[in-house]
């Protein structure tokens, strides 16, 4: 995937050749100057021990959010300036989807919270049948026997078998 | 079809049925009376990766302790933080003898490197391993013994580089007494783990190493580094011919240990069974053979004698890490 | 009897014929599960093995360790996560490839190659184990950063053409890379508190975040409730024809070669040899535009060379007694409570254990290669499952796996962190390859630079004639291609825009 647009041409998902707008481009500029301003006010932090080296420990981290902040203004430059490329761009995200993302994201996360007070093969099969349920399955089989029996692989593989503490 | 569909789904479901009701039933047995000890499965939890040094001995152990307890012991590897993250897992955990651990040197050093650590915050079962430090030279280095390096650092202080596996660790720790001890100077440079450190000294690439005396015992044997000295009370048998510091001058004796230990507050009783359990398993033949096979030093040190052992540590540790700074 | 014989001769016995067979099932799991890696699995497994005699016992450890090498390949290629991280370059070419509809060529094609690159590490290991030992001591710190430096070169040929974003995404990887302590002083950096994050972000976690449950993510946003074509519904051939094979010789060399050499490289593996192999085989290849899009030779490249990693290590590992990667330091210790002491001796004392060694690999590779074409069928059949049982299916296995490389809920969450980090690269069109080489190399770029200025000052790395040799090559590898690029461009219409 990485080094690929993120479908491959002759893949199912549709990916629409529509010019990149200059403004869109703007966001993993500013999201790399974020990273980086963040990364020097906390390389700031870092003491200074004099003796042990001659070369201070801030300056790798430093020199790199340097070269990020640098990067991320050329892409910005870059993005005004140049006519815009009709580019690759991923199929179009929807409310739904988003939607279905967030509610998956906030179930794992009571999931957390669940894990800690019930033993894992109770919380294991609730979380499964909410992302069964959320993904868009529906009836007995979904909801009830598919949870059961990966519930049941993963306790059997990981706290049998690896005696993982889960 | 359909039928055996559905045979097959009701199997399925008693199945995860019966699993579901077995786990809840395990966890409801969590008051204790300190008379049934133990009734259930032990953890032990080793603060560093599987496979390596500290879990090989309390792997080792924990299967003879296991003849003794009558129990499982379940090793947990918690790893992160240098040691951190499982030392602080263990120090939370139920005092009920249930949950024990490994406790290596770096529960006395942890505390003065910025991490939350305090010996105070256990109790201690027994010490069972020791992996005195060895300072040792490629095998082409004009240094013969420890003298002859000592006076060369005298000469340059702070220039004779000396690899140890890591910042922070108690090699590192070894190379900074080593110059105090002596009132010279060396240049510790930390690498990522004992083998990488041994390695750039068999290289050259260093002037000397620090290290266990199960990393650089191997290399002298075949002939790729010279241990110039041992930092322990004895000479080893591994280290045939190698004297101590102490019979070369330094008065140093340093190194890594592991005992095992468990969260503060535990029941007389319980702490009692524990003992004898693990004062069986640290002097048992398999135990012993082992540890000395993987060439540290099997030891069996009673839980009393460990307390005042890791209290002067702290001590001394507390006067070395604090200067650093 | 030479001892080449005597070597082989001593697997006939059926206990090691039965623990090879074992350990080739265990390690092809592993494997398959992201998350669990196969230093967990050799680990764990040596807690058993120690029991057990030592022939025996190592055919248990060494086919988990070659067999999980075959495992790991099919995550990658059908739900873009690597099964370990020796696999990450597999995901690049092999997830494109099954989303093609050529999961099968690439699956086959993927285990075929993986059993070569075995192959020709092993040739390493029986045949130039000495000389290359003495190779791998000359690669102090200096040469170690000069190596790095080689592998940072790369992040170009991974951006796929969005050079400025790629490089971007490098810097970032970089910066992850210095989180945790400081290699030289211990001081603890960026890691806000968090007692978890002083070792480093948890590196597994954050592969599987960016890659598989990044896809999972993108998919969930995307996915029409209409539309119920699942990813990958065909499978198209298996078997690689006459003309696939022709194509894949040129790659397989490659990967042999590059696999080789940073096999015996301590402390460096089959991710990084991925890597660089990927970039090599794009650079002589005859279409390095298909590369990343679902390029066989891609795919042939990486897996060759981060299973040729495999020998060197071991040959590293055996003949000098110093970990080749982290299996094997788990596996040396296991060897020193037999008894067997790795080290230069071991060639002339035991002989016989070398070739057993080596002989044990070769059938645990015919073995894995075997159950890789037998499998694939059926674990293939696992994709035609509705998207619902999909997702689930990945989410779950993924938070499982990751929380079981450390026990921590910490990494689960880093890695769900990195799923939405690389859910927002993917829809601006960030490459996440990047990223990933930025957080395998930056540590060791920067200790090694540092370390190596400590112990002897900028004179060290330019007095050292292999870290020399291997920067001017990287500075070539920089500037060659921008040269020709910019000759081309004169050439044909200068107003052409370039793909940004």
């Amino acid at each position: 995937m990485a080094a690929s647009p993120p479908h491959g041409s002759g893949g199912p998902s549709p990916v629409a050749a529509r010019p990149a707008s200059p403004v869109r481009e703007l966001i993993p500029a500013l999201a790399g100057i974020a990273v980086a301003a963040g990364a020097l006010a906390l390389a700031a932090e870092i003491p200074e021990k004099a003796g042990l080296t001659s070369f201070s420990p801030r300056w790798w981290p430093e020199g790199l959010a340097f070269l990020l902040l640098g990067l991320s203004v050329l892409h910005a430059v870059l993005a005004l300036t140049r006519p815009a490329a009709a580019a690759e761009r991923p199929a179009a995200a929807h409310r739904t989807g988003v939607l279905r993302l967030t509610a998956m994201l906030l179930s794992i996360l009571g999931y957390g919270v669940l894990w800690y007070y019930v033993d894992f093969r109770v919380s294991t099969t609730v979380l499964l049948i909410a992302l069964v349920y959320l993904g868009g399955g529906r009836g007995w089989k979904a909801l009830l026997v598919f949870p059961a029996i990966v519930t049941a692989t993963l306790y059997l593989l990981f706290g049998v078998l690896l005696k993982v503490p889960i | 079809m359909r039928p055996t569909i559905i045979r097959t789904a009701s199997g399925v479901l008693t199945l995860a049925a019966l699993v579901t009701v077995a786990g809840c039933a395990d966890r409801g047995a969590t008051v204790e009376d300190a008379a049934d000890y133990p009734s259930k499965d032990v953890t032990l939890i080793v603060p560093y990766q599987a496979g390596g040094a500290s879990d090989l001995a309390a792997r080792t152990l924990a299967n003879q302790m296991e003849q003794h307890l009558g129990t499982n012991i379940i090793v947990e590897n918690r790893t992160g933080g240098a040691g951190s993250v499982g030392l602080q897992h263990l120090a939370e955990a139920h005092a009920d003898g249930y949950t024990i651990g490994y406790l290596p040197v770096e529960t006395v050093m942890l505390g003065f490197q910025g991490y939350d650590i305090d010996p105070a915050n256990y109790d201690l079962i027994g010490q069972m391993v020791s992996v005195p430090a060895t300072i040792a030279v490629p095998a082409d280095s004009p240094y013969q013994t420890l003298d002859d390096l000592l006076k060369a650092a005298e000469e340059a202080p702070g220039t004779i580089t000396v690899s140890n596996s890591g910042a922070g660790s108690i090699w590192e720790a070894t190379t900074t007494a080593l110059g105090e001890a002596t009132g010279t100077e060396f240049k510790p440079v930390p690498f990522d783990g004992g083998a990488p450190a041994v390695t750039a000294a068999i290289g050259g690439e260093v002037d000397a190493v620090i290290a266990g005396i199960s990393e650089t015992a191997p290399a002298h044997a075949e002939g790729q580094l010279r241990v110039l000295a041992v930092f322990d009370e004895e000479p080893s048998p591994s280290l045939e011919g190698v004297p101590t510091a102490i019979e070369e001058g330094v008065d140093l004796t340093m190194g890594g240990w592991g005992g095992i230990g468990a969260p503060a507050g535990l029941p007389e009783e319980i702490k009692q069974t524990l003992e004898e359990a693990f004062t069986a398993a640290a002097s048992s033949e398999e135990f012993t053979k082992v540890i000395t096979d993987s060439g540290n030093i099997p030891v069996n040190v009673p839980a009393d004698e460990f307390a005042s052992f890791v209290e002067s540590e702290a001590q001394n540790f507390k006067a070395l890490l604090s200067d650093q700074d | 009897m030479s001892p080449l014989v005597a070597g082989f001769s001593s697997l006939l016995d059926p206990t090691v014929l039965s623990c090879i067979a074992l350990g080739a099932v265990l390690g092809m799991l592993v494997g398959a599960f992201p998350g669990i890696t196969a230093t967990m699995a050799v680990a764990l497994a040596s807690g058993f093995t120690l029991t057990l005699d030592p022939l025996p016992g190592l055919a248990v450890l060494l086919t988990i360790y070659v067999s999980s090498n075959f495992g790991d390949r099919v995550p990658a290629i059908l739900v873009n996560t690597p099964g370990t991280p020796a696999s990450i370059a597999t995901t690049f070419d092999g997830y494109a490839m099954a989303q093609q509809g050529k999961a099968g060529l690439a699956l086959t094609s993927s285990a075929f190659a993986s059993a070569v690159g075995t192959f020709a590490g092993l040739l390493l290991l029986m045949f130039a184990a000495i000389p290359l030992s003495r190779l791998a001591l000359q690669f102090g710190p200096a040469e170690m950063f000069a190596l790095v430096v080689f592998g940072l070169t790369m992040m170009i040929g991974v951006s796929g053409g969005r050079v400025v974003k790629g490089l971007m995404a490098g810097a970032f990887g970089l910066l992850l890379g210095a989180v945790g302590r400081d290699p030289i002083t211990g001081d603890l950096r960026f890691t806000f508190g968090l007692v978890e994050l002083s070792d480093g972000v948890p590196f597994i976690a954050a592969i599987i975040g960016l890659f598989g449950i990044a896809e999972v993510f993108d998919q969930i946003i995307t996915h029409r409730s209409g539309s119920s074509a699942a990813p990958i519904t065909q499978f198209g051939k298996w078997f690689p024809t006459r003309a696939d094979w022709r194509t894949m010789l040129k790659p397989l060399a490659v990967g042999s070669g590059v696999g080789g050499v940073v096999g015996v490289v301590p402390a460096t593996g089959g991710d990084i040899a991925g890597i660089l192999a990927w970039d090599q085989a794009r650079r002589v290849s005859a279409h390095p535009e298909k590369f990343g899009k679902g390029s066989l030779e891609g795919l042939t490249a990486a897996d060759t060379a981060s299973n040729a990693t495999l020998g060197g290590s071991t040959t590293t590992s055996l003949a000098l007694g110093i970990p080749g990667d982290s299996v094997m330091a788990v596996m040396i210790g296991s060897m020193i409570v037999w008894g067997i002491q790795p080290g230069p001796s071991l060639f002339t004392r035991n002989p016989e254990l070398v070739y057993s060694i080596a002989g044990i690999m070769i059938v645990a590779t015919l073995l894995a290669l075997g159950l890789s074409l037998l499998r694939m069928r059926s674990v293939a059949k696992l994709l035609d499952l509705p998207r619902h049982f999909l997702w689930t299916i990945i989410l779950i296995f993924c938070m499982v796996g990751t929380y079981a490389v450390n026990n921590s809920i910490f990494d689960v969450g880093v890695m769900l962190l990195f799923g939405l980090v690389g859910l927002f690269m993917r829809r601006f069109s960030i490459p996440a390859g990047p990223v990933v080489l930025g957080l395998l190399l930056g540590k060791l770029a920067e200790s090694n630079l540092r370390r190596a200025l400590e112990i002897g000052g900028v004179s060290n790395i330019l007095t050292s004639p292999i870290a020399v040799a291997i920067l001017a090559v990287s500075l070539l590898a920089l500037v060659l291609p921008a040269l020709r690029a910019m000759r081309q461009r004169r050439r044909t219409t200068p107003a052409t825009p370039v793909a940004e």
